[in-house]
């Protein structure tokens, strides 16, 4: 393994049984395991730290191939040749704009129903999602990101290309929201039947999608007990298929030993040679700065006032000099040596 | 200027589409007085409005729905939710195309099996949504197409003011939108989102005449006719999205054969179904009524 060389994933730190919480994030770490790609899985708290600041990102051996967002790093492990078994073997035309489609519709309709559960149920946010990210995080993610991340979720929520939507109107929000997500989890449950996987026995990158977007439904203890009726979540009758489906994938691909995961519980930068250079020597670059500027400000200040004249300066000390030798001619004494100007 | 606009733009409260709830379907009969508004199709409508109302014309078309065609000027602002078409029904509306589809379907004798659905709804949400994003970006997230094309259509039936003033506030809207859900970030990025997607609906339909069997349309073919439609016709000088479409020619054939099925003149059936009204001035409706279950 030694010889080839290792990607490396970051993401958001995971929970309840699942690697990673958020739903894109598990899309990457998922499709890493489907694909079995020489990936170390790195999770962590401070996406601000990212470089498009945004999780999850990839970043290659070589420090230039930086990969933000689940769809490019997919994109581009694809490239680089890892890819799922059903993908990779056989695949049809027909299949493969199924799952274009497919990917496309548990995205948009699921992503709400996750949003709305994790940021904007006020009982959930309050008791659950609020300290689990103070658990971990620093100081400006527990009292800044955390709320503006809340804030641009629920503005999300609320626009729609047509109009702007008035913000006491979550109650219609959450209804329309779920009601989709049913109907998803309705089709998605037709598609898969009792098959193993998707496209039958063997994995494929769609299976990644669906997964990420269901195992936080499934696994997490959502506080809604409106939106759990409504989904079927507390009987589990309707979609038993869709949540063995979910635990067969947990339990074959995440929990063995094939994956490396490595929380960090500090929140570590990652960054290339120059700025680790920078950031390593950051405290005497900022004293630098400070102290250039404080002097280029008092220069500034003070060099209006001094008036220095450097040629009569320098006239003057030389004719002091020449009168030191006069003085010395005149006394009948050896004349000084002169002193260097 | 935008951000100057921003404070002004209109905020709407989100009601219930008109939709009944009907446990005992197929039995109930189509309303006799039906209105399809949408704007003036040639010369004041956008890229992803045309789209919609073609799509839902074919889809009443392909259904053998009655209808009228009311082209007015002031459609936008009769809809609650600002969704476009709106269909009138004796006393309320419905807006939007999901929803004159859902009302629609309950009025229909031929119903899809579940299994046909399932089959379908992932492609209908995919043009729904990646489409429909990459015709928003391209028609009023480009300056040039805003500039040159939108713009002066959106605000062509205002004086002069107003005609510069509302189409930079609806424009403010759809960035707004479009920056939130949508990871688009060039005209390559839509060139290449919209590529996927017409591969991936090409593939569907293969060369079969219509995506779910030979004979039977349904709302996948009305949806699908329209956004390309819209996209063939539109003369967006930025994007080269026709040349997009061109590569996959059964799609360019899908349309065509769809055009003359449903909206060809000559067929005798349809020209005493549907006569066109062609409103020019903004005029005064009834008071909307809105059945909601709330």
């Amino acid at each position: 393994m030694s010889s080839v060389e290792r990607f490396q994933l970051v993401g958001w730190k995971g929970g309840w049984t699942l690697p990673s919480v958020d739903p894109e994030c598990l899309r990457a770490i998922v499709f890493v395991a489907l694909s079995k790609s020489p990936v170390d899985v790195m999770l962590n708290t401070s996406p601000w730290n990212a470089p498009e600041s945004v999780y999850p990102f990839l970043c290659g051996p070589s420090p230039k191939s930086i990969k933000s967002g689940a769809e490019n790093i997919i994109k581009y492990l694809k490239t680089q040749g890892f890819e799922c078994c059903h993908d990779s073997t056989h695949i049809t035309p027909y299949e493969e704009a199924d799952a274009y489609a497919l990917e496309s519709y548990t995205k948009s309709s699921l992503a709400a129903l996750l949003d709305y559960l994790w940021w904007a149920d006020e009982d959930f946010f309050r008791r659950v999602s609020q300290p689990w990210y103070a658990k971990d995080s620093t100081l400006f993610g527990k009292f800044v990101w955390v709320h503006y991340q809340r804030r641009r979720v629920m503005a999300r929520l609320f626009t729609t290309p047509d109009t702007q939507l008035s913000v006491d109107k979550m109650e219609i929000i959450r209804r329309k929201i779920v009601q989709k997500a049913k109907q998803c989890l309705e089709d998605l449950s037709v598609k898969l039947s009792d098959k193993t996987f998707i496209f039958g026995l063997q994995p494929s990158a769609l299976d990644a999608t669906i997964f990420s977007y269901l195992a936080p439904l499934f696994y997490i203890p959502w506080k809604n007990k409106d939106v759990r009726q409504e989904l079927f979540m507390d009987s589990l009758d309707k979609f038993k298929n869709l949540k063995s489906y979910v635990d067969r994938i947990r339990k074959r691909y995440l929990d063995g030993t094939n994956l490396s995961v490595q929380t960090v519980r500090r929140p570590v930068r990652w960054y290339d040679p120059i700025v680790n250079r920078i950031q390593k020597h950051r405290d005497t670059l900022i004293f630098i700065a400070f102290a250039g500027a404080v002097n280029l400000y008092l220069l500034r200040r003070t060099i209006g006032r001094l008036r220095f004249n450097w040629p009569a300066f320098n006239n003057h000390s030389r004719q002091r000099s020449q009168e030191y030798i006069e003085m010395a001619k005149n006394l009948g004494l050896d004349p000084p040596s002169t002193p260097n100007l | 200027m935008e951000y100057i606009l921003k404070p002004f733009l209109f905020s709407s409260d989100l009601l219930e589409e008109a939709v009944e709830v009907v446990i005992d379907s197929g039995e109930i009969p189509w309303p006799q007085d039906v209105t399809l508004c949408v704007p003036p199709l040639s010369t004041q409508v956008t890229l992803h409005e045309q789209a919609e109302c073609l799509a839902t014309q074919a889809f009443l078309r392909m259904h053998g729905l009655r209808f009228t065609l009311d082209e007015r000027p002031n459609a936008e602002f009769m809809s609650l939710t600002s969704k476009l078409p709106l269909l009138k029904v004796d006393d309320h509306f419905v807006a939007g195309f999901d929803a004159i589809v859902a009302y629609a379907r309950l009025r229909i004798r031929k119903q899809l099996t579940d299994e046909q659905e399932s089959a379908i709804r992932p492609y209908v949400e995919m043009v729904q949504v990646t489409v429909k994003n990459a015709e928003l970006y391209a028609a009023w997230f480009d300056d040039t197409n805003f500039k040159e094309v939108t713009s002066p259509r959106y605000g062509s039936p205002y004086t002069f003011p107003l005609n510069k003033i509302l189409p930079l506030l609806k424009r403010v809207q759809i960035k707004t939108y479009l920056g939130q859900n949508s990871p688009l970030a060039s005209l390559d990025d839509v060139r290449e989102s919209l590529q996927c997607d017409l591969k991936a609906l090409s593939e569907r339909l293969g060369p079969r005449p219509y995506f779910l069997d030979d004979v039977n349309t349904n709302e996948l073919d009305a949806l699908v006719f329209g956004h390309l439609t819209a996209i063939l016709t539109s003369k967006l000088p930025n994007g080269n999205l026709v040349e997009q479409i061109h590569r996959h020619q059964n799609l360019v054939t899908f349309c065509q054969r769809v055009d003359r099925m449903f909206f060809a003149k000559e067929v005798g059936l349809n020209n005493d179904l549907y006569n066109t009204t062609v409103v020019t001035g903004v005029r005064r409706l009834p008071q909307m009524i809105i059945k909601s279950d709330a």
